[in-house]
């Protein structure tokens, strides 16, 4: 019985795996056709902002390359910690959907429409702390451009006062 | 200048240049002050960094070629042409420090784009890119649409009387005021009044998508100063994709399509000459045009069957042509799906639109619609003479804020510079083909940077071969400045470089 049930385990597993198979958000644009309607399943950071609509959000996920929106229930994003930007890595998220070359509810946008979301890494605070070395010749540097710029309207100004003079 | 160029030719040039350069050291403070007040210290130390070097760059050319002639058309226009290469490689600076490209001619690309308002880029991993950094990007645009030498003749400059020859160079050859400093500062007043309008647009439009109000006014600044200065850049990867709205498309549309007007249009139209609008025939050109590229390109996606249904490619169709017949460049749908989902045909649609561009003393590029107009006008005259009467004299007139009587040397200047661009479409093309992509790929890529336009089809990336990226950003470079400038400019090389007993009188 067990190895009954180890065996439809493995067949049910391996089923849903083909299924939904992983594809990274470049193939998916690139063979945007054959992909047309289907679902699919794709790994990314949500970079950037979120955009509310009524019940449902926007919200763009990045395999490092290229980006895609994905409309989802507004309820389903609470568990996002922080998309991606400068300050922060964003949530790295697994998302399964309908995707839609030209998405007729969205005046042909290319889009995935939400089934199935997950969090697979919080996002977290990216910390970029000063060279010192680049600090202290940046202040140096600009001591020097505020002196030229100083000597540079003192001759302007001499050279007018002699063209008067003259 | 004497015949041959000798070393005060050169050291007018580079006492010109010194002005400039300084100029554009000074803009580089405005996004280094944002980074401060983002506490983005990093990529803010950067910009300063990169602004001084430029000051005291500017400051050593100043004092070593030190001189009170003033420049002649010839020095002028050359001066021009090295202006922009030099602010290129100074204002690439805070780019290459900043770690996010991938080498220092990346940079240069990047910069280049910017300030030719043309829109390609290869910067790396944009979505993490500091805020004040990618604002920094759409000043570059910004200051770019207006024009580097007018950014300087506002804030460095006096305006002299040998400034109008490098106002000329710039690829503008209209004066809004009798003194070109005046024309400098109402180009800026047109343009820093639409910003404020602009960006209370985009704004609402953002804050309409809970977008918190910094925010919203940070991304709609930068999307008002890439559609207005029909550079086409936006703060995401994405492009206007990721913002998923079509107000925010309506918006830009509007604003790339203002932004691509002649700024003597807008200044007659502020001054209540409104039915100029109707008269002008940048404005009747434009109409042409766009409309025929949109047929084009419509027959395409129609044929190719893109999109389901008419409206959805009417929406598609129109944003696209609209942002290549202006130079804008905001991409509404992903580089690939030119090649994979519009097909040819359409793709030959959008290049027909972007090799003619916008209007001319415009932030836009391509070569221009009164050129256009003005070979339509006498190819009319010519039909006309052939239908009539031999003994009757044929004068053709146009409206651009003033009548202006067609004549052969208008013909043959606006014939010149459009026979130009063909020339560096095609050399554009040749090269795209040597590295592998298809005519139609290399050709509308090249007429993208080429036109200052900025619509991609996937060739431009980091990955793209270095000699293709000096093709590209020497095409952007020419094409801002309309040949005259860097023709001068190597004109003025080349008879410095021939020794005096090989010149040939």
């Amino acid at each position: 019985m067990r190895r009954i049930s180890l065996f439809i385990f493995l067949i049910i597993f391996f089923y849903i795996s083909s299924a939904y198979a992983f594809i990274s958000v470049t193939d998916l644009i690139e063979n945007a056709k054959e992909n047309d309607l289907k679902e699919v399943a794709i790994k990314g950071e949500v970079i950037g902002d979120i955009f509310h609509k009524g019940d449902f959000v926007w919200i763009n996920v990045s395999d490092g390359v290229n980006a895609i929106g994905i409309w989802v229930p507004e309820k389903s994003v609470a568990e996002l910690s922080h998309p991606g930007d400068y300050s922060h890595k964003g949530d790295f998220v697994q998302i399964t959907g309908r995707f839609n070359r030209a998405c007729i509810e969205h005046m042909g946008e290319t889009d995935i429409h939400l089934d199935n979301f997950c969090v697979l890494k919080k996002g977290e605070s990216v910390s970029h702390p000063v060279d010192n070395i680049k600090l202290k010749t940046t202040i140096g540097v600009f001591l020097l451009a505020v002196i030229l710029l100083g000597v540079e309207l003192f001759l302007r100004k001499r050279a007018k006062e002699n063209e008067s003079e003259g | 200048m004497s015949p041959k160029a000798d070393i005060d030719d050169l050291k007018i040039i580079g006492f010109v240049t010194s002005k400039i350069i300084s100029g554009v050291g000074v803009v580089l403070f405005i996004p280094a002050i944002v980074c401060f007040f983002l506490k983005e210290w990093n990529p803010g130390l950067d910009l300063v960094l990169g602004g001084s070097i430029s000051i005291i760059f500017g400051f050593l050319l100043m004092i070593s070629c030190r001189t009170d002639k003033t420049p002649t058309w010839t020095q002028g226009l050359a001066a021009v042409g090295f202006s922009w290469i030099l602010a290129m490689c100074l204002a690439a600076i805070p780019y290459y420090l900043g770690g996010v490209m991938g080498s220092y001619l990346d940079a240069c690309f990047d910069v280049m784009s910017g300030f030719t308002t043309t829109g390609l880029f290869l910067m790396n991993d944009l979505d993490h890119v500091s805020y004040g950094l990618n604002f920094y990007r759409h000043i570059l645009t910004y200051c770019g649409g207006q024009g580097i030498v007018v950014v300087a003749l506002s804030f460095m400059a006096g305006g002299g009387s040998g400034m109008f020859k490098l106002y000329v160079g710039e690829g503008r050859e209209e004066k809004l005021l009798p003194n070109v400093a005046q024309t400098s500062r109402a180009i800026w007043m047109i343009s820093l009044s639409y910003l404020v309008i602009g960006t209370v647009f985009f704004s609402i439009v953002e804050l309409f998508d809970g977008l918190s109000f910094w925010k919203s006014i940070y991304h709609g600044s930068c999307l008002f100063m890439g559609a207005w200065s029909t550079g086409g850049f936006t703060p995401q990867s994405q492009n206007i994709v990721y913002y998923h709205n079509y107000w925010i498309d309506a918006v830009s549309t509007v604003f790339s399509i203002i932004g691509s007007f002649n700024f003597a249009l807008h200044y007659v139209i502020w001054n209540g000459q409104r039915k100029e609008i109707l008269k002008n025939i940048e404005i009747r050109s434009f109409i042409a045009t766009l409309s025929l590229s949109f047929i084009i390109l419509m027959w395409g996606l129609i044929q190719a069957k893109t999109y389901p249904g008419f409206f959805m490619n009417f929406r598609k169709a129109f944003f696209i042509i609209v942002s290549g017949h202006t130079t804008t460049g905001t991409m509404s749908i992903y580089t690939r799906q030119f090649v994979k989902e519009w097909g040819p045909l359409s793709m030959m649609g959008v290049t027909v639109a972007m090799s003619i561009g916008a209007s001319a003393c415009s932030t836009g590029g391509g070569f221009k619609g009164l050129r256009v107009g003005i070979v339509c006008k006498s190819l009319l005259q010519e039909i006309r003479r052939y239908i009539s009467p031999e003994s009757s004299v044929i004068a053709q007139k146009f409206h651009h804020i003033r009548d202006i009587v067609l004549d052969n040397a208008l013909v043959k200047n606006a014939m010149m510079i459009i026979l130009l661009y063909m020339v560096t479409y095609f050399v554009g093309t040749i090269f795209g083909m040597y590295y592998g992509y298809s005519a139609i790929e290399a050709f509308f890529e090249s007429v993208s940077a080429g036109s200052n336009t900025g619509l991609s089809c996937g060739i431009t990336s980091p990955a793209m071969p270095n000699p293709l990226k000096i093709v590209y950003i020497i095409e952007m470079w020419i094409g801002r400045l309309e040949f005259v400038s860097v023709l001068t400019l190597f004109g003025v090389l080349i008879n410095f470089c021939i020794p005096k007993n090989k010149k040939i009188n």
